[in-house]
């Protein structure tokens, strides 16, 4: 959703009579109670409703819908996801392939111009789906990002992947020459494996591949086809952390925390391998990851933390 | 990358039918291919996925251990034969890459491993192992890093491998596979000198796949450890690394030499076997005068430059802890 | 109000996004549509470029435009802001070094446009380069003070060093290397740039400061500044190289432009090296003279480092002895050579961490010679006051640190330890930290909701330090909320402005800001109290108003901050506020300083260093967060492991081009070279320095320590190391 605001460079706000949410494509939601000044000006003599409007960069109105009658925001957004579901649903049947879910937004825009919608119905239907995908987004473990580039960019010579990637099996048709840590990050929009040398020099991009830990940027996709995948998004259990995730919070182990993933993960291996009972035994097994923050000793504490 | 078609082979036949094509490379760990395929050192057309074929089995047989080509150098190394009748392996093994790489490194791709030559890295810098005839920038270049033992006029790169050193200490033997037919290759015959052709590194035909190495596990080899030097604690390739193995004869006291195995890494060109400082050890006390004179004999022909003369010396003395280590038995 | 929450070891607020992978860095922004740009970089260190044969790349699927300087868009303002980097954007045909950036290529995918910058082919015609110090050091030139660190002129002369050396009783003269090192934070750099209409620009970018990529691309794009937008809300490390924008911002906007599609793009691990700055070589004369009771009786402090031909960058290597020890006759002068590098930039403690290798090796050397105990040569020079300048420092404990620090590592100073049953040789060894006390301008906006929850902004970036917990700490206190009622947000510049995170100041600056904010919006809540008719606390005085936890108390009545915006109509209530220096503040001589010790173990064989254990205190002010302190002063530390053994970004001269590309070839300490570390820290008040207290810890956990290494490496084997890092071949 934030994308799409992005492209249009809007905000989005879901009014309510008591306030609302206001979403600007880079900032968290904001929560607005009452409503703002310019609501009162601008719904003079409207029943109160639930309202969404789609602000432009200068302010002015690009769109406005108003629900029939006062509702929960909840209860609205939800009426919004099903008719974008269906929407979404309507389109996959359609195509040969199944549609991917970032290109449900032009498939919606483009039955909505098949059913002759006007151009407010088009963006209402996008923002739908939009809003679709946010909620889907914070529902599922793993956001649905396209999974798949579009064909023309890549030329032939797709290959199909199937990846079980934190215990969903996720499908893909990738470029042959895409690397497991591409896949993830670009394609997945899984970004929490980071790229860090992309050389295998770091270990930022560790992630567990049938349960081991493997340096995902010197890995093809296309190699690890049916196999399990575990990355730093499928390490926590709703909102509980992981042990070693909390333990890394607790000891502080990292500072800018472009390493962190990496380093829980191969710490968690680390500790699976039982090859962690003294300290330089831990320094060494960890050595495959570089921190340049220099939290190596809280590491190290982290993982101890874990051990006992 | 370039572009290239990916297959999966279903058996080690249908592999070397495959590795037999025109540019086509075979893919097991892909932790040294697609590391140089990124950077377009390697471009190949095809590649052939063998990862999964059958070929992951370590047995310890009477006499030697048998490595299957696809076995990792995580699971060579932890494996409890291999600790205990090649510990240099094991150390060899353990002292390479990360953990991560560990885990995905085979046998096979570690005999394939291609140099850390900074100039091969680079595609903006002259390279005859990357292009033949074309020059190269190494050898009045930065040289810390490069070999002092096995140069040509042509390159200079160093063998990065540990695990290479372990085996051609040990005499070790690589079984593969190609298009005629099965054949041995002596794991010190298994790399090639540059001389005036550094880009052919291997005594392989087109399609030739590994398909194990076998290890003869004798008394030195059981009496055997790796040293590594580097410039980190951890995750570094070798400024110079020793295997070396002994067998001792008599007690505690008056304790000879019956066999000796030595190889040096980060030094050559290839793994670097010295069967002259074997020979000058059969026979003597195990002691650090004996270690230190089979050490000048090996080093004598070394030609270094201006970034690693050191070596020369530092050489020496990686051997000779080595061979004390060995000889301690510990 | 005494603050409660300040100071308070509390976990990083941030924490959460970092250990579960949602924290979305500048690459990793979602946004729909972008395309992908690889840069394609030069060869030679010096020449121009004949041709470039775009065809095969073209050809490659999903290419969308493969831009040269031929092609490129025209920038309206090729020049940068002042005091910013020169920048190469493809807007002429000259390679001025190595890896320069030539070409860019966009793509629909990322293996598209990788593999299409490689089929780029660049024809250069090069000419005559040198990267050897000793080629150029003949026109070796006095930089212009504006280059240097802190506006200070190059050279300072007070007393006679001359008489002072000839009166010493002992002196030392030696010439002491630190060699090119680059940052590597584990985070490429990267940009998307995003355009929303022809003159406006949404930038996401792996920055130190967003106002400063703000204004060079406004000025380069001629854009007004407001129709900028930069965005940085996590950094992966930055250390100095992500202090300025360098070409690939502008790149990516010009990419972005010329494609008219939103551009990503992030530079290879390989490209980090050379473009985007590092630490320049420095080749350092320290000739120091001193009593027989171990007084300083001259210090001169002689300085070169490299740049490149078309930028200064001074190292201000010698500046770190203008503030040191006490010495009536002291030198210090800096030098610069052009070379066919590129520029060097600030890398963790620029100056300090180069100077005072060399000056606290010096240092050693003389307590050696005198056969003192170093410990008590650097207390026999104890600067009360600054030696220089002639001023009071505004706090300094560097005796408690130095009394601390020899406390708890049991520093005993003997000759030499004997060796170990292992054969192992055993050192011990010390050094002074130091490191200025920065702050600069900088904003802040405090605003209460209708809520009683407070949303506090400043447009700082946290690299790793903690500025988003420390600056709600700060909030909390100022305002009167519990931490779990305030949000500090950072790292946009539509937010008030902020300095960028660069030698240590962010915690003085913006705390300072977010203090005064806070305060100012809590004072306002009160007097719309006590004015307030609907209020119980109407006509009480405000200053007899007590605030905890969101509620205001006087007389026995109560009030809450959320009943005051309320009653005033619901809309936030806010406060901005500016901090920065004022004239008082330059009557003092401002520093951290700090005491690290070090015991060392070294293969008297091999030549294999191990730091066995590494203490280090230090004195940097308020401390605003124990947890977070501790682990950026550890940092700091390690690095300094790092540059004495491990970092070298190695030249090859002959063609001009660094072939340390990437980190199998650059060293930084991985987790095994790093044993024990101690940080520790002295709490000062100081009231002089910055509103907030604040000294700034980011960088001094790095000065001292590689002299410290390389004076117990001495310690242990009886062998000087004067020019870093300390590898296995200088110890055979």
């Amino acid at each position: 959703m934030r994308a799409e605001l992005r492209g249009l460079g809007a905000t989005l706000v879901v009014l309510t009579p008591e306030g609302g949410v206001q979403l600007r494509p880079d900032d968290p939601p904001e929560r607005l109670r009452p409503a703002p000044k310019f609501w009162k000006t601008f719904a003079a003599g409207l029943p109160p409703a639930l309202t969404l409007i789609l602000l432009a960069p200068d302010g002015t109105v690009r769109l406005r819908r108003t629900s029939d009658d006062a509702v929960e925001p909840e209860a609205i957004l939800l009426k919004v996801l099903r008719a974008a579901g269906k929407a979404v649903r309507t389109q996959a049947a359609d195509a040969k392939h199944p549609a991917p879910a970032r290109n449900a937004l032009e498939r919606a825009r483009l039955a909505g111009s098949a059913r002759g919608l006007g151009r407010r119905e088009l963006l209402l239907t996008s923002l739908a789906s939009a809003i679709a995908l946010a909620v889907l987004d914070a529902c599922a473990t793993t956001p649905p990002i396209s999974e798949a580039k579009p064909n023309s960019a890549i030329g032939p010579d797709l290959i199909d992947v199937n990846l079980e990637i934190n215990g969903e099996t996720r499908k893909l048709r990738l470029d042959p020459r895409t690397t497991l840590l591409d896949a993830l990050r670009e394609n997945l929009g899984l970004t929490g494996t980071k790229k860090g040398c992309d050389l295998g020099q770091c270990g930022a991009c560790t992630v567990l591949v049938e349960g081991k830990r493997i340096d995902s940027c010197l890995a093809l996709a296309a190699q690890h086809d049916g196999h399990k995948v575990t990355t730093i998004e499928g390490l926590a259990d709703g909102p509980r952390l992981h042990p070693m995730q909390t333990a890394f919070l607790e000891e502080d182990a990292f500072q800018c925390g472009y390493c962190t993933p990496g380093q829980i993960l191969s710490a968690i291996a680390l500790l699976n391998e039982g090859r962690a009972s003294t300290d330089d035994e831990i320094r060494e097994g960890m050595s495959g990851n570089l921190c340049r923050c220099g939290a190596y000793p809280n590491i190290l504490a982290a993982i101890r933390r874990v051990r006992s | 990358m370039r572009h290239f078609t990916f297959e999966r082979a279903k058996s080690v036949d249908e592999a070397v039918k495959g590795g037999a094509q025109p540019e086509a490379a075979f893919l097991a760990g892909g932790t040294s291919l697609v590391d140089l395929m990124k950077l377009e050192v390697l471009t190949p057309l095809r590649i052939v996925d063998v990862s999964r074929l059958d070929l992951q089995k370590i047995e310890a047989r009477t006499g030697g251990l048998v490595l299957g080509a696809l076995a990792t150098n995580t699971d060579v190394a932890l494996h409890p034969e291999v600790r205990r009748r090649l510990p240099a392996l094991a150390e060899a093994l353990l002292s390479g890459a990360s953990p991560q790489l560990r885990n995905a490194a085979t046998v096979g791709g570690n005999l394939l491993q291609r140099t850390r030559c900074a100039y091969f890295r680079d595609l903006a810098t002259l390279c005859n192992k990357r292009t033949p005839r074309s020059g190269c920038d190494a050898l009045e270049g930065w040289t810390r890093m490069h070999a002092i033992l096995g140069g040509s006029n042509q390159c200079i790169a160093a063998h990065p491998s540990d695990m290479c050193v372990a085996l051609a200490a040990f005499d070790a033997r690589v079984k593969v596979r190609g298009p005629q037919g099965e054949r041995e290759i002596a794991l010190t015959d298994f790399h090639l000198l540059p001389e005036q052709h550094p880009d052919r590194e291997f005594a392989l035909s087109p399609g030739e796949l590994v398909i194990s190495v076998f290890v003869p596990t004798t008394a030195a080899a059981a009496r055997s450890r790796y040293v590594k030097v580097r410039d980190r604690a951890s995750y570094a390739f070798a400024l110079v690394s020793c295997a070396a193995g002994l067998e001792l004869s008599g007690g505690t006291s008056g304790r000879i030499i019956r066999e000796a195995r030595v190889a040096l890494g980060g030094v050559g060109t290839k793994p670097w076997r010295s069967i002259e400082a074997e020979r000058a050890l059969a026979g003597q006390p195990p002691t650090k005068d004996s270690f230190r004179k089979a050490a000048e004999l090996l080093l004598a022909g070394a030609q270094p430059r201006r970034d690693n003369a050191f070596k020369v010396e530092l050489a020496k003395r990686t051997m000779v802890r080595a061979l004390t280590l060995a000889a301690e038995g510990a | 109000m005494k603050p409660t929450i300040t100071g308070q070891p509390l976990a990083r607020i941030d924490g959460h996004a970092k250990v579960t992978g949602a924290a979305r860095y500048s690459a990793e922004v979602q946004i729909s549509g972008v395309a992908y740009g690889v840069l394609v970089t030069s060869a030679c260190a010096r020449g121009r470029i004949l041709a470039i044969e775009t065809n095969d790349a073209e050809r490659e699927p999903g290419v969308l435009a493969v831009i040269t300087p031929k092609n490129a868009l025209r920038l309206p303002d090729t020049k940068v802001p002042e005091n910013d980097r020169v920048v190469q954007v493809l807007q002429d045909d000259r390679i001025v070094y190595s890896n320069q950036p030539v070409a860019l290529v966009v793509a629909e995918t990322l293996e598209g446009a990788m593999h299409a910058a490689l089929l780029v082919k660049v024809h250069e015609e090069k000419e005559p380069a040198t990267v050897r110090l000793d080629d150029e050091i003949k026109n070796a030139f006095e930089p212009e003070p504006q280059s240097a660190s802190g506006k200070k002129s190059a050279d300072q002369v007070r007393g006679d060093p001359a008489r002072g050396l000839r009166e010493a009783a002992m002196r030392i003269d030696e010439t002491y290397q630190t060699p090119y090192e680059t940052h590597n934070p584990l985070e490429p750099h990267a940009t998307t740039a995003v355009w929303n209409g022809p003159d406006r620009l949404t930038v996401y970018d792996a920055t130190q400061g967003v106002f400063g990529v703000r204004k060079k691309l406004a000025k380069m794009f001629a854009l007004p500044t407001g129709n900028v937008r930069v965005l940085t809300k996590f950094v992966g490390g930055g250390f100095g190289c992500k202090g300025t924008p360098w070409s690939h911002v502008i790149l990516a906007a010009l990419a972005a432009k010329q494609v008219g599609r939103p551009v990503k793009l992030v530079l290879t691990r390989p490209q980090m090296f050379g473009m985007v700055g590092g630490r320049p070589l420095t080749r350092q004369r320290l000739s120091v003279g001193a009593n027989k009771q171990g007084k300083l009786t001259a210090l001169r402090h002689e300085s070169v480092s490299t740049t490149s031909r078309f930028d200064d960058f001074l190292e201000p290597a010698a500046s770190v002895s203008r503030h040191s020890y006490a010495c009536e006759n002291m030198a210090t002068s800096h030098r610069l050579v052009r070379l066919d590098i590129a520029t060097p930039t600030y890398m963790r403690a620029p100056g300090e961490a180069t100077g005072g290798f060399a000056l606290e090796s010096a240092i050693d050397e003389l307590a050696h010679a005198l056969k003192m105990d170093p410990l008590a040569l650097r207390l026999a020079s104890y600067a009360e006051t600054d030696p220089t300048e002639d001023k009071p420092f505004s706090s300094k404990s560097l005796r408690k640190c130095y009394a601390e620090g020899a406390r708890r590592f049991g520093w005993a100073w003997n000759k030499r330890s004997p060796a170990r049953a292992d054969g192992m040789l055993v050192g011990v060894g010390m050094a002074t930290s130091s490191y200025p006390a920065y702050f600069s301008k900088a904003e802040a906006l405090a605003r209460m909701l209708p809520d009683g929850t407070a949303l506090v902004t400043s447009g700082a970036v946290d690299l790793g330090g903690g500025t988003y917990t420390v600056m709600s700490q700060v909030a909390a206190d100022a305002i009167g909320l519990p931490m779990d009622r305030v949000r500090f947000d950072l790292g946009d510049s539509e937010m008030p402005e902020a300095p960028r995170s660069g030698g240590s100041q962010t915690a003085a600056s913006c705390a300072s800001a977010v203090l005064l904010a806070g305060r100012a919006l809590r004072d306002k809540l009160v007097r719309m109290a006590v004015a307030d008719a609907g209020s119980p606390l109407l006509g009480a005085r405000p200053d007899e108003v007590l605030i905890e936890n969101g509620r205001m108390t006087a007389n026995g009545r109560t009030d809450s901050f959320a009943d005051v915006v309320k009653r005033a109509g619901g809309a936030p209530v806010e406060e901005r506020a500016r901090a920065g220096p004022d004239e008082a503040r330059k009557k003092w001589s401002l520093h951290s300083f700090g005491a690290q010790f070090v015991e060392v173990l070294v293969d008297p064989d091999l030549g294999h260093v191990r730091v066995k254990r590494l203490v280090g205190v230090f004195a940097g002010g308020r401390i605003l967060n124990a947890r977070l302190a501790r682990s950026q002063l550890m940092g700091g530390m390690v690095w300094g492991i790092g540059m004495a053994l491990h970092e070298e970004t190695v030249y090859d001269e002959k063609i001009g081009r660094i072939m340390t590309r990437d980190l199998a070839d650059y060293h930084v300490p991985a987790h095994a070279d790093v044993q024990v570390i101690e940080p520790y820290f002295i709490e000062e008040e100081d009231v002089h320095v910055d509103p907030a207290g604040v000294k700034g810890i980011g960088e001094i956990g790095i000065t001292g320590t590689a002299a410290a290494i390389a004076n117990a490496v001495f310690n242990a084997t009886g062998k000087r190391v004067r020019s870093l890092p300390i590898t296995p071949d200088k110890l055979l």
